[in-house]
């Protein structure tokens, strides 16, 4: 996992993985959005609204353990379209997008996961969410690179 | 984590975001020498001042180079909205500049009764909720709002049921 296992520095002596910073994010965004709400409350709620469905979608894209954790309970736990609209998104021009290539490397998502057909803006809704990681990723590491150059 | 490791969008965060991608546009595209940015959605919320609301990204229903947006996503601005996005006629003429030290990105800001309509067009719970809860009403021309959006239901006949529903749902008692 090239970009999920590469090391950066904070700065301060400590090491961020991409991965300890997509984690980082979505913490964030789930104080911002739901505060303080577990998950398992989070997702009880994921057919009320877009801004939830999309949440769940990065929540279960931390890592391996919690997207086959909640794939394999999808159908339970009503997550069928969070998964289908996720699957399909990160295999849609997956070579075009660094991000959405580690995940589909480092998830071991296939196109036998699509379980039916969704649509543009579902799939455009998944890049949106991607691109504004990407961009909270390149600022944190920008303002690393430039604390380290004062240093 | 520090508050500096924080980089969630506040309103200081969509400008920083856009003045970052104002700056690589001219880098970019030195051709270019202006792009017209209609904001739409939560940044412009923010950037009207309204709330301190997170959002995850920068919407605008501008038309743009493709090659040109291409880049602009990577800085988690989209134009996806463009295409289901209806407003009433004269929106352009109702809007305002927003005034940044962008070089490149002219900035421009749907006036409050046109920024309410395109979230009673998309009618999400998310989106009316937008409106209920950034305070946006409060500082809304009712009667503008009510003419624009009759406007709006002769002019795309999917948005009559929506308004209705807005109207008397949310609206209620300030129309009464």
């Amino acid at each position: 996992m090239e970009l999920f296992q590469k090391n950066h520095s904070w700065g301060d002596g400590r090491l961020m993985t991409f991965q300890t910073v997509y984690k980082q994010y979505i913490a964030e965004l789930s104080s911002h959005l739901f505060e303080g709400q577990s998950i398992e409350d989070i997702i009880k709620k994921v057919n009320q609204s877009h801004r939830i469905k999309r949440y769940v979608a990065l929540y279960v894209t931390q890592d391996k353990e919690t997207f086959y954790y909640y794939y394999t309970k999808r159908r339970e736990l009503g997550l069928n379209d969070v998964f289908n609209q996720l699957i399909t998104a990160l295999l849609y021009q997956t070579n075009r997008h660094s991000i959405k290539k580690e995940l589909v490397k480092e998830l071991g998502i296939n196109k036998e996961m699509i379980e039916f057909p969704c649509l543009d803006h579902e799939i455009n809704e998944i890049k949106k969410d991607l691109n504004s990681f990407s961009l909270y990723y390149r600022k944190i590491r920008m303002k690393q690179k430039e604390a380290n150059h004062k240093d | 984590m520090n508050r500096e490791e924080k980089e969630m969008n506040s309103k200081q965060e969509v400008m920083e975001n856009l003045l970052m991608a104002d700056e690589y546009m001219g880098q970019m595209f030195p051709h270019v020498k202006k792009v017209e940015m209609i904001l739409t959605g939560g940044s412009s919320f923010l950037l009207k001042g309204l709330g301190n609301k997170f959002t995850l990204d920068i919407d605008t229903i501008s038309p743009i180079e493709p090659n040109v947006m291409e880049f602009l996503e990577s800085f988690a601005i989209n134009n996806h909205a463009l295409d289901v996005t209806k407003l009433p006629t004269g929106y352009e003429e109702r809007m305002v500049q927003f005034k940044s030290k962008c070089n490149v990105l002219d900035l421009y800001l749907l006036s409050n009764e046109d920024l309410i309509l395109s979230k009673v067009g998309r009618c999400s719970s998310d989106d009316i909720g937008d409106i209920i809860n950034t305070g946006i009403l409060d500082i809304t021309n009712i009667d503008e709002l009510i003419e624009l959006a009759e406007q709006l239901c002769t002019e795309d006949k999917s948005f009559i049921s929506k308004w209705s529903y807005f109207k008397k749902t949310i609206l209620g008692e300030m129309v009464a």
